[in-house]
């Protein structure tokens, strides 16, 4: 006979925590989970909420792809990318450098930088949409004193989206710059010391240490930008209602919520959101298996 | 021990969250009054007055009980219809555009009032009573599936001591599109010289395809043909009545705004004359610090307008007692006097002929000439295409009128009578009939 194997025995609690997770499993389950997999279903469907679905098969995603309104919310939404988040890096990044200093009222700058991130974006859009005001706006009064003749910000198609995305890195800055501050504070300072002892300038520090070792966290941003910048929506839904002038603000999930929640097409609207998922999904796989390759972890 | 705590804890927590799901959303009776809950999407000034004669009804009888609840904005009560539809929770009335209108009753949510008119004393003159245009209006299949209930034309607020300024009889507003043109040319100021006019003769909101609308129609224009199935947007008259906006433009006499900007201009002198609801008067009328008129607005050919606004449902939740209280409160509140009260106070046109020949809407025609503005239009006005596929017609006819406005501004150099110019709008209508003619071909919705 033999012997019987002596199975460590499983501690009680691990089949307990199961029940403090069930409130948010069942919150996830049902806000998150089935949604996805409804709107997934929805999107061979068209349905306008009151009357029965009907099955159409691919249609939606036929006429998605001859709809020039959603290939125009495409091409805003990757300029809107393109444009706000390696401004957003760039400018966090700058801005974490520096207040990675040890100098008097520090916390106080973070502070401020921080301020805007945890403004809700109702408030910050309108507040905005009043400084971009052709008329009583202080970004007209301010260029004014330049002698340059006042613009239509949001009125003006030209203008529309960089007066959108400059109000959007503002608004987002500060998360950036928190989670680069942390990248920075872990970056050891011996490397900085033996750096300086070699002779490398601060220049050459940045490029040769800073950089590289704060690429996980430069990575990270970057993918979690592009994933909010292609589901930009609330600014555009603030200040530029409709798409902005001559559609030029219209941005992916702006348009998904014009066909769903204002023509009530939600089969419709759900083959938008499933192509918006397989955009992003693709994007961050891209990120993942290229972009991931240049990270240095420590 | 402790545990077992936490777990009932857990436990007590999703009860509670399933019981408040599962709870009524209102409870159906209120001490011994019917509760009927009536949604609605009026805030500000316009709520206040609902609300005030939603408050005289309660007071007044003591069977039902009418709890009105505002959800902001049109769009937000359109959402929240569907969803309660959805949920099974409607509300007992509520206003709502016709699209919906035509949804619900085909959906088999709604109470055909017909069958509540025939149960009245004397149906027939009950319903010769209402404003032919706004019964006809309500009538979908030849059913009444809706009852009038806030409808609003669009009229000219005008500065009058502008117009005295530019030696203009303020007592006498431009009635014809060339008057218009004159006036706006009279009105409009460049001070400096630069080419940008600091007063500006005329103004309207930038997605104007209601104007837009009645101008077509001032030309004899039709939107759509009468089974709703072919537009005619790149028709002649079509032409016409973007070029009665655009013209403006390019002559530098008149501009259009993002949203009410042109209003807050016209408050601030800077706009002699703008085009908008008359229910802009409500919110309007206490910041305006001078003298100011109201007029039906300019036509090109004959005078036309198109009705804006909502009308009222009643929701079949299967409760004949709460349907009951629905129709009395929709008869008392459209009532001759309630009726012309309502008018006075929100300015939307009263759905009775009784209301609008009452002595206190004729009391106040005589008191204050402004008021008459709206009333006078009735006999011109018609509705807009009852289809559910209008709206997305609304936003390509409104996106391709601002193309056209945004390129005209644009240009230097450009005469009215310019090829280049006659060809960029006929462009953009024969996009606009393409775009148009694409939505009811290709219809997203449930047949």
């Amino acid at each position: 006979m033999m012997p019987r194997k002596n199975k460590p025995k499983r501690p009680k609690y691990q089949y307990f925590a199961f029940w403090y997770l069930v409130p948010t499993l069942i919150v996830i389950t049902a806000f998150h989970v089935i949604p996805i997999f409804f709107s997934l279903g929805l999107s061979f469907f068209s349905w306008d909420l009151i009357s029965t679905a009907k099955f159409e098969g691919l249609r939606n995603f036929r006429i998605l792809w001859n709809d020039p309104l959603y290939w125009l919310s495409i091409r805003n939404t990757i300029y809107y990318t393109i444009v706000a988040v390696p401004l957003n890096i760039i400018l966090a990044l700058t801005i974490a450098i520096l207040l990675n200093q040890k100098i008097r009222g520090m916390d106080a700058y973070r502070l401020i930088y921080f301020i805007p991130v945890i403004t809700s974006i109702n408030a910050v859009s309108i507040v905005w949409k009043l400084i971009y005001h052709p008329n009583i706006g202080l970004l007209n009064a301010f260029i004014g004193l330049f002698g340059i003749p006042p613009q239509r910000w949001l009125l003006d198609p030209k203008w529309a989206m960089l007066s959108i995305i400059v109000m959007s890195v503002w608004k987002g800055l500060g998360y950036n710059v928190i989670i680069f501050l942390t990248g920075l504070k872990n970056i050891p300072p011996h490397l900085y010391e033996a750096a300086t002892v070699d002779g490398a300038n601060r220049m050459h520090q940045f490029r040769h240490i800073t950089l590289p070792l704060l690429s996980p966290v430069t990575f990270f941003v970057s993918v979690m930008s592009i994933i909010g910048s292609f589901q930009v929506f609330a600014q555009i839904y603030m200040m530029t209602p409709g798409g902005g002038p001559m559609n030029s603000t219209l941005t992916i999930v702006y348009y998904l919520y014009k066909v769903g929640f204002g023509d009530f097409h939600f089969g419709y609207a759900s083959a938008i959101a499933f192509e918006l998922f397989i955009m992003i999904f693709l994007l961050t796989l891209f990120q993942k298996l290229v972009v991931e390759k240049r990270v240095h972890y420590q | 021990m402790k545990s077992k705590s936490c777990l009932l804890c857990v436990f007590a927590f999703l009860w509670i969250n399933f019981q408040i799901a599962c709870s009524p959303a209102n409870a159906p009776v209120s001490g011994n009054r019917i509760q009927i809950n009536f949604w609605h999407g009026m805030g500000g000034p316009l709520g206040e007055v609902l609300e005030g004669l939603i408050d005289e009804y309660n007071a007044q009888q003591t069977r039902y009980i009418i709890k009105g609840t505002s959800m902001g904005s049109y769009d937000t009560l359109q959402k929240k219809i569907l969803a309660s539809v959805v949920a099974h929770r409607s509300p007992d009335i509520s206003q709502n555009f016709e699209a919906l209108t035509l949804k619900l009753s085909r959906a088999g949510k709604l109470v055909c009032l017909d069958d509540l008119i025939a149960r009245e004393p004397d149906p027939d003159t009950f319903r010769s009573d209402i404003i032919p245009v706004l019964l006809a209006n309500n009538l979908f299949d030849g059913k009444l599936w809706s009852f009038p209930f806030n409808k609003s034309v669009p009229v000219l607020y005008y500065n009058k001591d502008m117009f005295r300024e530019a030696g203009l009889d303020p007592e006498r507003p431009p009635r014809t599109i060339e008057e218009l043109y004159e006036y706006a040319r009279k009105l409009t100021r460049d001070t400096n010289g630069d080419g940008i006019p600091e007063i500006w003769g005329f103004a309207f909101t930038l997605r104007n395809e209601w104007n837009w609308g009645c101008r077509l129609l001032s030309c004899r224009g039709t939107l759509m043909d009468e089974d709703i199935r072919k537009p005619f947007l790149d028709s002649e008259a079509a032409l016409r009545a973007t070029r009665s906006y655009a013209d403006m433009i390019l002559e530098r006499t008149g501009k259009f705004a993002e949203g009410y900007d042109h209003q807050n201009e016209w408050l601030g002198s800077k706009i002699a004359m703008f085009e908008s609801s008359i229910v802009s008067r409500v919110y309007l009328k206490d910041k305006i610090k001078f003298a100011h008129g109201v007029a039906p607005i300019s036509y090109i050919e004959q005078p036309a307008v198109l009705l804006s606004g909502t009308n009222i449902n009643v929701y079949d939740n299967g409760s004949p007692e709460k349907i009951e209280g629905a129709w009395d409160f929709i008869k008392w509140f459209t009532s001759t006097e309630i009726g012309a009260r309502w008018s006075l106070g929100s300015t939307y046109l009263p759905v009775r002929l009784s209301s609008l020949n009452s002595k206190i809407l004729q009391d106040a025609f005589a008191s204050d000439t402004n008021i008459a503005a709206p009333y006078s239009q009735v006999d011109s006005a018609s509705f807009e295409p009852r289809i559910p596929e209008w709206f997305e017609c609304r936003i390509k006819i409104s996106e391709q009128l601002e193309q056209i406005y945004i390129k005209t501004a644009g240009m230097k150099n450009i005469t009215p009578d310019s090829p280049v110019y006659t060809t960029m709008i006929q462009q953009h209508l024969g996009n606009m009939q393409t775009a148009v003619s694409f939505i009811l071909e290709n219809s997203l919705d449930t047949p």
